[in-house]
């Protein structure tokens, strides 16, 4: 029976095991301070504690989605995934960039309905919690910095962890401006401040996940070098029909057409192609059609 | 889509651009429409109504957006071409759709434990003309509906949106005529329940084709099937299928010929292909993999199986 199994998997199981172990700390640290906050709120019924507890809140579901796609990702390719489960942490990525863009959109209208209604600032109290939450906040992002660089997924939780941040630290700023100055004003303009600044890197992570959902060429990879690489190999006269896309933001697949010089032996030929395909792009999964001449069944779907 | 294919592909959409971009303004319009009124009578179940009515102009402009973007011709960016932007369109869509079921749901609880007085027979009447424009754009987007996940799930935003009018017609009634405050909570549940359903039902298919994973369990063992069938084939390994749109899929194959010489694997690749074409497989790499040397490849290209080892099957 044919199987769709890799074993090649070895390094993505490495840093997928770090990451994994990562958020789960940062999960089980951001969860308990969002009970100890629900509780807080309930025993001094305060406002302040339960909208804080809100934000925490975004962050736990960030962190337990990006998490549970890990542990679905690291599961073995079989017949009905054949390319594995790590596409399901782009899906992870995409919904929490997506969620992001929602929390955004909230502070920035949240922050317009406070300059026509100003409110009250906060209390003391206000203040200690928003700055517990800001630990809380930089302690997972410093948990999750290293694995956001290579994991899409572990970015779209850090973004939002990032996001929660930034919204600390701009109540605890304003809080003081406003102590020492009285400019009441400051509290929803850093609101908005924020809600824009989030904005950009939340597109960046929608973009980036999207383009893999679609199945586009790797960030990184240029379809030109990839083709004039093949062509340099030894015993090729042609390449066409070259995809390349990936199943995750650090796989990358690549399936192509190449014809054979007239006494070049095609067992050898693809053999090199794999070969450099490996060792200079680092795609290590490759589907390779050799052929006598350029095949005359082009499907019109490449390029 | 290949050239020829491209007034084929017009014939297969089941709706046309205009139809949905009249969809769309129609839509549009009726929003404006309630916000003026809302603003003029105060009443803020219209201005609620409208953004009901503006998601699904935006669910309607989505799709057609990525229609018109999976048209496109394949390039180097997007190798496979960019069919693929309409599933994407109809994840978000769906996901949407489910948020909102839930929010309706949230709604009515709210709405049932704070009730506040209807304003008037014009929240029933206004409903009324809501209602016509809800079915209007339904007519107008349901051919698509059948063919596309992309327009279906823009169609069912419409459609849950024609429930809520419904709704407000009849607890609106209800209420003004009786007090019946626990109409609006019953019909909207079930309007959410519906709702719910709908998308929950087609999440999964467009989740599937997002993944990567093959089309169908019961297909993938008839391809295989096909596969090993050929003339000429003695083994294949390494398989696989995915769905490149909703209505393409791809397949890679190691194929061990019968035969060691390359010539013969050209006449072997036209049979496979024409053998896959049942399945909707429009694009295929077949790499021919004699098995005396397979030697250490297992770094560079997935190991292919020993023999017909068993393997977990889910």
């Amino acid at each position: 029976m044919p199987a769709g199994e890799h074993s090649d998997g070895h390094g993505h199981d490495h840093t997928a095991g770090a990451n994994a172990k990562m958020l789960s700390w940062a999960l089980a640290l951001t969860t308990a301070y969002l009970v100890a906050e629900l509780v807080g709120a309930w025993v001094f019924r305060s406002l302040a504690l339960l909208s804080d507890a809100a934000h925490m809140f975004t962050d736990v579901v960030a962190l337990a989605i990006a998490l549970a796609a890990i542990k679905v990702g690291q599961r073995p390719a079989d017949d009905r995934r054949t390319f594995g489960y790590r596409r399901f942490e782009i899906l992870a990525a995409a919904f929490n960039a997506v969620l992001l863009f929602v929390v955004a959109a909230y502070i920035l209208y949240e922050g317009v309905l406070r300059i026509m209604e100003p409110q009250p600032v906060g209390s003391t109290g206000m203040l200690v919690v928003a700055g517990v939450g800001l630990a809380v906040n930089l302690i997972s992002m410093r948990l999750l910095s290293a694995g956001k660089e290579r994991s899409l997924n572990v970015k779209g939780a850090y973004l939002e962890v990032w996001a929660d941040m930034l919204g600390s630290l701009g109540v605890i700023g304003g809080a003081a401006v406003i102590m020492f100055t009285d400019w009441t004003w400051v509290d929803p303009i850093v609101a908005i401040a924020i809600g824009l600044w989030v904005l950009p890197r939340t597109w960046t992570l929608l973009k980036n996940t999207t383009h893999i959902l679609l199945e586009g060429v790797p960030a990184g990879l240029s379809l030109a070098a990839v083709r004039s690489t093949i062509a340099g190999v030894a015993g090729v006269a042609d390449v066409h029909d070259l995809h390349l896309w990936a199943v995750s933001s650090d796989e990358a697949n690549c399936s192509v057409h190449v014809a054979l010089a007239p006494a070049a032996d095609h067992e050898a030929v693809r053999k090199a192609v794999a070969t450099v395909l490996a060792a200079e792009f680092a795609i290590r999964h490759a589907t390779i059609q050799t052929e006598r001449e350029a095949c005359a069944d082009a499907e019109g779907l490449h390029p | 889509m290949t050239g020829e294919g491209h007034s084929h592909a017009h014939r297969l959409e089941g709706v046309s651009d205009a139809r949905l971009v009249a969809a769309v303004a129609v839509n549009v319009l009726l929003t404006a429409a309630q916000i003026v009124g809302g603003l003029v009578s105060g009443s803020l179940s219209l201005i609620a109504d409208a953004l009901h009515n503006l998601s699904d102009a935006g669910a309607l402009a989505l799709a057609l957006f990525a229609r018109k973007v999976g048209r496109r011709p394949a390039d180097k960016l997007m190798t496979f071409g960019y069919a693929r932007a309409e599933v994407v369109a109809a994840l978000i869509n769906l996901t949407t759709l489910v948020l909102i079921g839930l929010y309706l749901i949230y709604e009515a609880i709210d709405r049932f434990l704070n009730p506040r007085p209807i304003e008037g027979w014009i929240v029933v009447a206004v409903a009324g003309v809501a209602l016509v424009v809800d079915l209007v754009t339904a007519a107008l987007v349901q051919g698509g509906a059948k063919r596309s996940l992309n327009i279906k799930a823009a169609f069912l935003h419409n459609v849950s949106d024609a429930l809520a009018s419904v709704g407000v017609i009849v607890a609106g009634t209800l209420i003004l005529l009786y007090d019946l405050y626990v109409s609006d909570l019953v019909v909207t549940l079930i309007i959410a329940a519906y709702v719910l359903y709908q998308g929950v039902s087609l999440l999964p298919r467009t989740i599937r084709i997002l993944l990567g994973a093959t089309p169908d369990d019961v297909e993938f063992d008839e391809i295989v099937a096909v596969l090993r069938g050929v003339e000429g084939v003695r083994d294949i390994h390494h398989v696989h299928v995915w769905s490149l749109d909703e209505h393409t899929r791809a397949l890679e194959a190691h194929l061990v010929p019968a035969e060691g010489s390359i010539e013969a694997f050209e006449g072997l690749k036209g049979r496979v292909r024409t053998a896959l074409e049942r399945f909707s497989i429009r694009h295929a790499t077949l790499e021919p993999c004699l098995q005396d040397t397979r030697g250490d490849e297992s770094r560079l290209v997935p190991p292919h199986p020993q023999e017909e080892a068993p393997h977990a099957r889910r």
